[in-house]
């Protein structure tokens, strides 16, 4: 049981260190956003049932420290985690190209929802932030997704060394 | 029967969708309760966030400065010359005593403004900001045990801009005018033609509701009309610096650039309702 206070932990560090320190270096141009790359890593390589309450811890600590509609993010990462579950079955996940490929399809995925729902929500239209704002954020996520793939997997052995040890 | 494997995860899957829908459902109709768990998070979260980020900011504004040294030798000996000569008029205006004027000149200002009858005046500090492009939000180092509210007017001088959405024990969630979410009631100052001032999450926010056949000027001002209980009547709200007119439209497009740059907010007031402040 103390993997999940652990994946707690986990998730909360990783928007921590998202917000603060990955947004300053950025110097708030883009949003880069790893943890939905952590989100479609829980759906390719881990357990359903850790992956997705971690998708779902992530979603609610960006949702309370970047203040969107409480929620929407945890609902999202939900979403995404359990399309990269099931897209996993048809699709080779070790391809880098394809890792890629599908990062920046979730990215621009999760740029439509979010623009979707506050037009719902508003008759503001932002459409033009889908070329702004989540088309940038979706290729520089899509390149870096090998390299926190990685990250991610060591980081997870970590987790589970502590675990038994 | 025991499920399969496959339907084990389908099963998982399914619940933690339908869980999270219904959070989010749940939370879209009751917007503005924080929960506790939510307010834990801020009061750990956002003061470390607030103060990994300004050590950061000191860090690469250091190290900006070194990059542009490097390879400028010859111009630094000459600078150092005139450097003696301005040595003395640069006594006592340091980069921090510098930043510390300019905080009392903006302290100054904040206390020096008029607050509005039956409104006392907390001046707070800004300690974050939001990053999504589809909102516009500030956190600010005041929160319920400092009287801080739901609703309440934030103000620079006697521009308003925005009401707190949320607030923790130490900590308050402030809505700004220019977030989409935003609606508040406006007046055109020169021919007192009522509007509803809304947010576009971008820079200028748009004033509704005014009817095509009505003169207006781009520069006009417009201030908060009193109209709604939220805020005090009477504060700059921005001006008017685009107009569009399509003929089929009842109303025309305006376009109004806020009084104050919300990009940059460090401080901000909140106007208290007095007989708040005074339980």
């Amino acid at each position: 049981m103390i993997a999940y206070p652990l994946l707690a932990i986990y998730a909360l560090g990783l928007i921590l260190l998202q917000v603060s320190f990955l947004d300053s270096m950025a110097a708030g141009i883009i949003d880069l956003e790893i943890s939905l790359v952590l989100v479609i890593y829980a759906g390719f390589r881990m357990n359903v049932v850790r992956g997705g309450i971690l998708s779902y811890l992530l979603g609610f600590f960006y949702d309370t420290l970047v203040g969107a509609v409480p929620g929407m993010h945890g609902l999202l990462y939900v979403l995404i985690f359990a399309f990269s579950l099931f897209a996993s079955r048809e699709i080779n996940v070790n391809a880098t190209a394809i890792l890629m490929l599908f990062v920046f399809t979730c990215a621009i995925i999760k740029g439509v929802l979010v623009l979707a729902y506050s037009s719902l929500a508003t008759d503001v239209v932002l459409w033009n932030d889908i070329w702004v704002t989540y088309f940038p954020q979706g290729v520089i996520l899509a390149v870096i997704s090998p390299l926190l793939f990685r990250l991610f997997c060591r980081s997870e052995v970590l987790l589970n060394h502590e675990r038994q040890g | 029967m025991l499920l399969t494997k496959k339907k084990l995860k389908l099963l998982v899957v399914v619940s933690l969708v339908s869980l999270s829908l219904s959070i989010f459902l749940y939370r879209i109709f009751r917007p503005f309760e924080t929960s506790d768990l939510r307010k834990v998070i801020w009061e750990v979260v956002l003061p470390a966030e607030y103060l990994v980020k300004s050590s950061l900011s000191s860090l690469i504004d250091s190290w900006n400065r070194y990059v542009l040294l490097v390879g400028r030798e010859d111009e630094n000996q000459r600078l150092r010359k005139e450097n003696v000569h301005l040595k003395d008029q640069l006594i006592g205006l340091t980069g921090q005593n510098r930043e510390m004027q300019l905080e009392t000149r903006r302290l100054h200002k904040l206390l020096g403004m008029n607050v509005p009858t039956n409104y006392a005046a907390i001046t707070a500090r800004v300690i974050s900001r939001d990053k999504l492009p589809v909102s516009r939000n500030i956190v600010i180092d005041r929160g319920s045990e400092h009287g801080m509210k739901a609703g309440m007017p934030v103000v620079v001088e006697a521009s308003l801009v925005g009401r707190i959405t949320e607030t923790s024990w130490n900590l308050s969630r402030v809505m700004l005018i220019t977030d989409r979410l935003s609606r508040v009631d406006a007046v055109i100052q020169e021919n007192r033609l009522p509007g509803i001032l809304q947010g576009t999450s971008s820079a200028d926010c748009i004033l509704k509701y005014i009817p095509q056949n009505e003169e207006i000027k781009e520069g006009d001002a417009v201030f908060t009309s009193g109209l709604s209980v939220s805020f005090p009547k009477g504060l700059l709200l921005g001006r008017i610096n685009r107009m569009g007119s399509h003929s089929n439209d009842l109303f025309r497009e305006i376009s109004v650039k806020p009084a104050v740059d919300l990009a940059r907010l460090e401080e901000v007031t909140v106007l208290m309702p007095l007989a708040v402040s005074k339980k």
